[in-house]
């Protein structure tokens, strides 16, 4: 049942997305609030929910493998730029980690929750795993980075536009290595080689986080 | 038709090797990522007699991929808990960082590209 509704409420989104072309009509943000609502006023539970729905989560798995694709189809490009792709993804994730979690540190904050911070740009279940290696909170883990991906998907073509930003370059590794796989989504939308770069640059992340992070952990601690 | 098929099945089947090369040897890595490269790697060695049966079930998957995302995304819901002064300055935090980040670094990318569109 909520697998159906989950499918109908998703065309619905992308089909109003494509009518009116507003970035925060985004149709995984739009999906989400709608499907939130309902269970609540249902009174049902996001276990029963998921229940029906984790067989749409479990193609989540092909989904990703079929990036490859467009890997392979930019695959000389990508080469060409890959040390400019590679040195930018590591400044960004050392600004975000400094601007997220070491502000953060500031603060009378418990241990667990800065680690939980480091990891909010990193792919979804690479971040679960690194949380429960490095000792940050796994489920607060998913929310976060969850929330910071889509909140790039949505505001980051914004950027873009109010800054002027053309360079495909630029723009996918802007979205790859904040706002990971569902940011990626989002440039596949229009583009699949700012798409593809994308996908280096969040796969680059899951590179870089795990030299940065232990090295962060231990001397916070 | 044919190659769709063959395509979803062929992606579909680097997942599942992706996740019985995770769970005996690489535990720390999640099989989808580990299927993704293989397929990659796979697909530079064999070239394009391979990747044309693959490219539409490819791009199907690919086409939509922000709905595999919704069953995560609604997981929200269980944390009506942290609708809090903390949970809302920890988010706020985050969120500023992350855009702040995604801002810097496409705008100094662009810039040093020398404002040329094909990067």
């Amino acid at each position: 049942m909520w697998l159906v509704t989950t499918i109908v409420v998703f065309l619905t989104a992308q089909w109003v997305y494509k009518k009116r072309k507003k970035n925060y009509l985004l149709p995984v943000f739009t999906t989400t609030i709608a499907l939130i609502s309902v269970i609540v006023l249902s009174g049902q539970s996001y276990e029963q929910y998921y229940a029906s729905a984790k067989w749409i989560d479990w193609l989540l798995g092909p989904a990703v493998v079929a990036l490859s694709y467009p890997l392979y189809k930019y695959r000389t490009m990508l080469l060409k730029s890959g040390v400019k792709i590679i040195g930018w993804v590591t400044v960004a994730s050392l600004l975000s980690v400094v601007t997220g979690a070491l502000v953060l540190s500031l603060f009378p904050v418990s241990h667990n929750y800065i680690v939980t911070a480091m990891l909010k740009n990193i792919t979804t279940p690479v971040a679960i795993d690194l949380a429960e290696i490095y000792g940050g909170i796994p489920s607060l883990v998913a929310i976060i980075c969850t929330l910071c991906g889509m909140l790039g998907a949505v505001v980051g073509p914004m950027i873009y536009r109010r800054f002027n930003v053309q360079s495909k370059l630029a723009q996918g590794v802007a979205m790859g290595a904040l706002a990971h796989a569902i940011g990626t989504s989002r440039l596949m939308e229009e583009d699949d080689y700012s798409g593809a770069i994308s996908t280096l640059s969040f796969l680059v992340v899951t590179l870089v986080m795990p030299l940065i992070v232990p090295v962060l952990v231990y001397w916070l601690s | 038709m044919i190659t769709y098929i063959l395509g979803i099945l062929l992606v579909i089947g680097f997942y599942l090797l992706g996740e019985a090369v995770q769970v005996v040897l690489l535990p720390w890595l999640p099989g989808s990522m580990i299927g993704m490269v293989l397929l990659f790697v796979v697909f530079v060695i064999f070239g394009e007699r391979l990747v044309r049966w693959v490219k539409e079930g490819a791009e199907l998957f690919i086409s939509y991929l922000p709905l595999f995302f919704v069953p995560v995304t609604v997981g929200v819901l269980q944390y009506e808990h942290l609708v809090s002064w903390f949970g809302l300055s920890f988010f706020a935090l985050l969120f500023i960082s992350s855009l702040f980040v995604m801002m810097f670094v496409a705008i100094m990318m662009d810039r040093k590209a020398g404002g040329s569109s094909c990067g």
